[in-house]
């Protein structure tokens, strides 16, 4: 079994990025369970995401308590310690940042992968008022980095969830799926 | 066809798929994706369905106990306060013999204001007369409605099915959806004995005497009694229609084990994996329990035979008791030959997780804590 | 006097109701009106007293005993079933005394009427708590003694405006009526009968054994009440065109007070002040009527 968590900020599509997940694991005959951090929903308040996947049914009724891997859709999350909870040595971790993979780790020890999700989400002009819509390019991101879906898949279930924008969401996925770049200790 | 879908989604799916005529509800989290979904539904004309956006969840039930008046199939879906304001009228559903479908989202009693999930709102509901189904998983949310509208309709007593809150309303999973004309031909449309017709005019709910009454409770407890008859028929009609069985006790892996740790609502899944992954070594099976109101005593003591010890993990806390599963447990099997040893937990208040990891110490405990049949263990997040 | 056509009687003899009891003449004015074709919804309250123990009942047409707070929202459910199953002609009544109306049916009486759910709802208004024996309701009249206003401590606040909270849910159609006005009441009922969405009408229903007067004064005492504006007669259209219906011409209140034992209690300065407000209602309801008039004309 493989547990996943996406944390981002309220607004930010983790929730949604989980179901897409969700949806491609489940199409090329995995059982997956995806859910949402419990609470009230608040803009811009980190909000997290899981999701399980596995070849049989999975039974398990309680949060992700050790992730295998952690995507971030906004770099300041990594001091946020409800996000970080739970996360160890071995969790592999992708970051959304500007910066260029190879400068800086953010503090982090673990694997660490780095794409610049908001540039590719602006450059395909997916936005909101106040939020770049980064949760397809991280969701491309991760396929990548991971090797555990393939893009095919991520994009088809894009195609089904993603309610506006569908062929730009799935752009983001595959220019992400492209520009993710693992960062070396 | 597999879909994924949360269990809300699900339990809301089960009750378009059984088109009731009358829906009423008012929103509270976490069961508000379940009121959005019918609303949808009936927007969009897939439900043919009068759905009355009450003011209240005492409005709520009270319309669709107006709408079982007249014949009609009827549903609400509510959640921990909501439930509680309903109570009255719980007992003025089942005391009418209206066969109201309820989904209960479990969520914690307030208070203090809590989200997460334990069983005090439908456990409050005990002696109200009114059914009580509970589910581990997505696919039994739906397909337990089905089976409750068919239940309750039979048996003439309002019937909830109760979904664990966020770890059941809110996780998405893989789904068998039924075909709809298997469900047409599983559930026809209601057919009410009694009703409210200027045709035929009967005056319901009025003054009785004493003897009445009590004889009219004697029928609500004979029929009751009956509903466990009644549901495993159903279930065996469900399994030709779906493909899937159902029982009010359910046992998984507890052949040649001396421990059942005894469950309901979702944290059976954790247990059931919990099962698999360590049941041998531990020594320990799951019985879970679907059926809480009838009290399936007989399928109980079928169940547990062979056991030498039951540990009943209660998500539920009846203050000055203690466990009310472990309870209803204890009286069930009082006096039968080898009395068997009942272990009584507390785990998972207000949506406290009950992990794996959680359950391996808690057998242990059990395995090396001698009798432990007066205290209440409690797992303490 | 207009002919008064005799309809078919839908309520069986021998209620559980007091001798002189206003409610039972409303109910059978109500449901003549209505017919056959109608369903019952009523709460906790007189109305579910006198309608008789099981076996018996006074109602010819199905009847149900609801929760007290729940007239409104178990008849919207009952005619949303009968909708649903085609059975569109059906009336639904809702009928519910002051306390069911005024105060614990007050929520599901404004969300059914907010959602302009299309049924009947009638208060029979007796102005207190009666078949519990005589305690304050927010429909008693300033002044009145009740067991839980007694003579020290008679009830200080002017009765709850229902028709006016009503108004301001811009339901299509608002009623007072008095059983003293049969010919006024049927006409209103019929006119109700008509019209779709929620119909909401009060009837003022005297109560001689919470009012403490002689049984055979009932009609009396509800012509009183309308002469002298305490209980003015009106309709509201829409929530906003006001109309007043004919009553005779306007008496001081003072012989409607002193006809009854409830107000036993009151000083000269107790029935000035008591006239001074119902004078006030009366004229900001005749302003309410002119200005309708002028809007309308």
């Amino acid at each position: 079994m493989i547990e996943i968590k996406l944390s981002g900020r309220g607004g930010q599509g983790a929730v949604l990025a989980s179901q897409i997940l969700g949806s491609a694991f489940f199409k090329i005959g995995n059982w997956v369970q995806s859910f949402p951090s419990f609470g009230a929903e608040r803009r811009g308040a980190p909000v997290s995401a899981f999701l399980r996947v596995d070849t049989k049914e999975i039974t398990l009724r309680y949060g992700v308590k050790h992730p295998e891997w952690l995507v971030l859709f906004d770099p300041g999350l990594v001091k946020n310690k409800m996000v970080m909870d739970g996360v160890r040595s071995d969790t592999s971790i992708i970051v959304n940042s500007t910066e260029p993979a190879g400068k800086g780790r953010f503090g982090l020890e673990q694997r660490l992968f780095i794409v610049d999700a908001t540039s590719i989400a602006e450059g395909l002009n997916l936005r909101t008022t106040s939020f770049s819509i980064v949760n397809t390019a991280m969701v491309g991101a991760f396929a990548k980095a991971s090797g555990l879906i393939d893009l095919d898949s991520v994009s088809a279930a894009i195609g089904e969830l993603v309610p506006v924008k569908k062929e730009e969401n799935i752009a983001a996925a595959k220019e992400a799926y492209g520009k993710v770049k693992e960062v070396s200790l | 066809m597999k879909q994924l879908m949360t269990g809300n989604e699900a339990a809301a799916l089960a009750a378009k798929m059984a088109k009731p005529q009358v829906v009423a509800a008012y929103p509270i989290t976490p069961q508000t994706s379940i009121a959005e979904k019918l609303a949808s539904y009936v927007a969009r004309g897939e439900l043919a369905s009068r759905y009355i956006k009450v003011e209240s969840e005492t409005s709520a039930l009270a319309a669709c106990m107006g709408g079982s008046l007249a014949g009609a199939r009827v549903f609400t879906a509510t959640s921990s306060q909501g439930l509680a304001l309903m109570h009255e009228l719980l007992h003025w559903a089942s005391g009418a013999r209206l066969p109201v479908i309820i989904v209960d989202v479990n969520r914690s009693m307030a208070a203090p204001w809590s989200l997460g999930v334990d069983h005090n709102d439908s456990l409050s509901q005990r002696d109200t007369g009114c059914i009580q189904i509970y589910c581990e998983t997505a696919q039994e949310a739906l397909d337990n409605v089905l089976i409750a509208f068919k239940l309750a309709e039979k048996v003439l007593l309002p019937t909830m099915v109760c979904l664990d809150g966020f770890y059941l309303s809110h996780y998405s999973e893989p789904v068998d959806i039924p075909e709809q004309a298997d469900v047409d031909r599983f559930l026809p449309r209601r057919k009410a004995k009694y009703r409210m017709d200027p045709n035929d005019p009967f005056t319901f709910g009025g003054g009785v005497s004493p003897q009445v009454l009590f004889g009219l409770r004697k029928r609500i407890q004979s029929d009751m009694d009956s509903a466990l008859d009644c549901f495993r028929q159903i279930c065996t009609q469900f399994f030709r229609y779906f493909k899937r069985r159902y029982r009010a006790v359910e046992s998984f892996e507890i052949k040649g084990k001396d421990i059942a740790l005894v469950t309901n609502g979702t944290l059976s899944g954790t247990v059931r994996a919990f099962v698999e992954q360590n049941g041998k070594e531990k020594g320990v099976g799951l019985v879970k329990m679907r059926l809480f109101r009838p009290f399936p005593k007989g399928e109980f003591k079928k169940a547990i035979k062979g056991l030498k010890k039951l540990v009943v993990i209660d998500r539920n806390l009846s203050p000055g008791s203690g466990g009310i599963f472990s309870q209803e447990i204890r009286s069930a099997i009082y006096g039968i030959e080898a009395a068997l040893p009942i272990v009584s937990v507390i785990g998972g208040l207000g949506g406290v997780d009950v992990s794996i990891e959680d359950l391996d110490r808690l057998v242990d405990r059990i395995r090396e804590g001698g009798d432990l049949q007066d205290e209440t263990i409690w797992m303490e997040a | 006097m207009a002919k008064v056509r005799v309809k078919e009687e839908l309520v069986y003899p021998g209620s559980f109701a007091c001798p002189g009891c206003g409610l039972m003449m409303a109910f059978r004015h109500v449901l003549r009106v209505l017919g056959r074709n109608t369903a019952v919804v009523t709460t906790a309250g007189c109305g579910s007293v006198v309608a008789g123990s099981y076996p018996q009942t006074i109602s010819k047409v199905p009847f149900f005993h609801c929760s007290f707070g729940t007239a409104a929202s178990t008849a919207a459910g009952l005619k949303a079933g009968y909708d649903m199953m085609g059975k569109r002609s059906i009336n639904v009544l809702a009928w519910a005394g002051d306390g069911g109306t005024f105060d614990i049916g007050l929520q599901s009486l404004s969300g059914a009427a907010e959602r302009n759910e299309d049924i009947i709802y009638v208060c029979y208004d007796n102005e207190a708590y009666m078949n519990t024996g005589v305690q304050r309701s927010s429909g008693t009249p300033m002044g009145a003694w009740t067991t839980t206003t007694p003579r020290e401590s008679l009830e200080d606040r002017p009765k709850k405006k229902m028709a006016a909270i009503m108004a301001a849910h811009e339901i299509p159609y608002i009623a007072t009526a008095s059983v003293s006005y049969p010919e006024d009441l049927d006409r209103k009922i019929r006119k109700a009968k008509g019209i779709k969405g929620f119909r909401f009408i009060h009837i003022i229903v005297p109560c001689p054994t919470g009012w403490l007067y002689p049984a055979s004064e009932t009609v009396r005492l509800g012509r009183e009440a309308v002469l002298s504006r305490i209980f003015p007669l009106f309709e509201i259209m829409a929530g906003k065109k006001y109309r007043l219906s004919p009553m005779g011409a306007k008496t001081p209140v003072r012989e409607y007070l002193v006809s009854q034992g409830r107000f036993k209690g009151l000083s000269e300065k107790d029935i000035s002040l008591i006239q001074e407000k119902v004078d006030e209602y009366w004229s900001e309801l005749e302003e309410l009527a002119a200005r309708s008039r002028e809007s309308h004309s």
